[in-house]
């Protein structure tokens, strides 16, 4: 169905943070990996089939002091990342739960399956 | 290799993952190495682990002897359309560390907050006992 979908997902950033996408005829659900962030400060934007996100992870070094590992990525993160169809930007929902975002993306309307009804000739 | 550095500072060490194993046999689903930062704050260790989707009741932090380990649970389901993008998975947590001397593990303390772990763990005082010597 989105068959070349995975050539055409990361039109822009790198691959920080990991998101899951799934999609059926009527919408679609994005999922994201926030650790650490305040859900006010994850910023979520969608234009036709195009979702930015967006946000920032400080350092957590303070001045002199000693780093004994440091495996969590920090700095401005963005991903444009294309959705497989464009969707209703007005009823996109996102939320933030214990550093895990989703993003509910209705299909657009005019993009959603019709059903064709079959009459007798 | 990795541990080496930690080794020579004498402050934390991270545990070989052999533990790892015999830990996903003990648990079913998939288990996960949180990433972590360490770092030295002066009078403490402040460890610091992203464990999203994990909350203050799903978390896990314990102290035998000189191993921390800790431990996050998620109640994550994939949503119900198909898939067709896949970065991460769904699971629970587990690392484990190994305390240098010079932490006071009674002292250890953790907060969870948007799926982030955050350990303080305090440094002992290092006051040398002085051993008095009498003259016999």
């Amino acid at each position: 169905m989105f068959g070349t979908w995975n050539l055409l997902n990361e039109l822009a950033g790198g691959s920080y943070p990991a998101f899951n996408l799934h999609a059926g005829s009527e919408s679609a659900t994005l999922v994201s990996e926030v650790p650490g962030i305040e859900p006010e400060s994850v910023d979520v934007s969608v234009e036709g089939d195009v979702l930015t996100l967006s946000f920032e992870r400080h350092n957590e070094r303070k001045d002199g002091e000693q780093i004994l590992r440091q495996e969590r990525p920090f700095g401005k993160f963005k991903r444009r990342i294309k959705l497989p169809y464009a969707v209703e930007s007005d009823e996109v929902r996102a939320t933030v739960q214990a550093g895990v975002l989703k993003v509910e993306l209705p299909r657009a309307k005019e993009e959603r399956p019709r059903k064709i009804e079959v009459r007798v000739a | 290799m990795e541990n080496q550095t930690l080794e020579n500072r004498n402050e934390v060490e991270v545990k070989k993952n052999d533990q790892v194993e015999v830990e996903r046999k003990r648990h079913p689903g998939r288990l996960y190495s949180p990433a972590v930062d360490i770092y030295d704050r002066g009078n403490h260790i402040e460890v610091i682990a992203d464990m999203p989707g994990v909350t203050e009741a799903d978390v896990d932090v314990t102290v035998e002897g000189n191993l921390l380990t800790i431990e996050g649970r998620t109640q994550l389901e994939a949503p119900a359309q198909d898939a067709i993008y896949h970065e991460f998975g769904y699971g629970n947590y587990f690392r484990r560390f190994e305390l240098g001397a010079e932490i006071n593990a009674e002292e250890i303390s953790a907060k969870i907050r948007n799926g982030e772990l955050r350990l303080t763990l305090p440094k002992a005082n290092r006051l040398e006992k002085k051993i008095s010597v009498v003259s016999g």
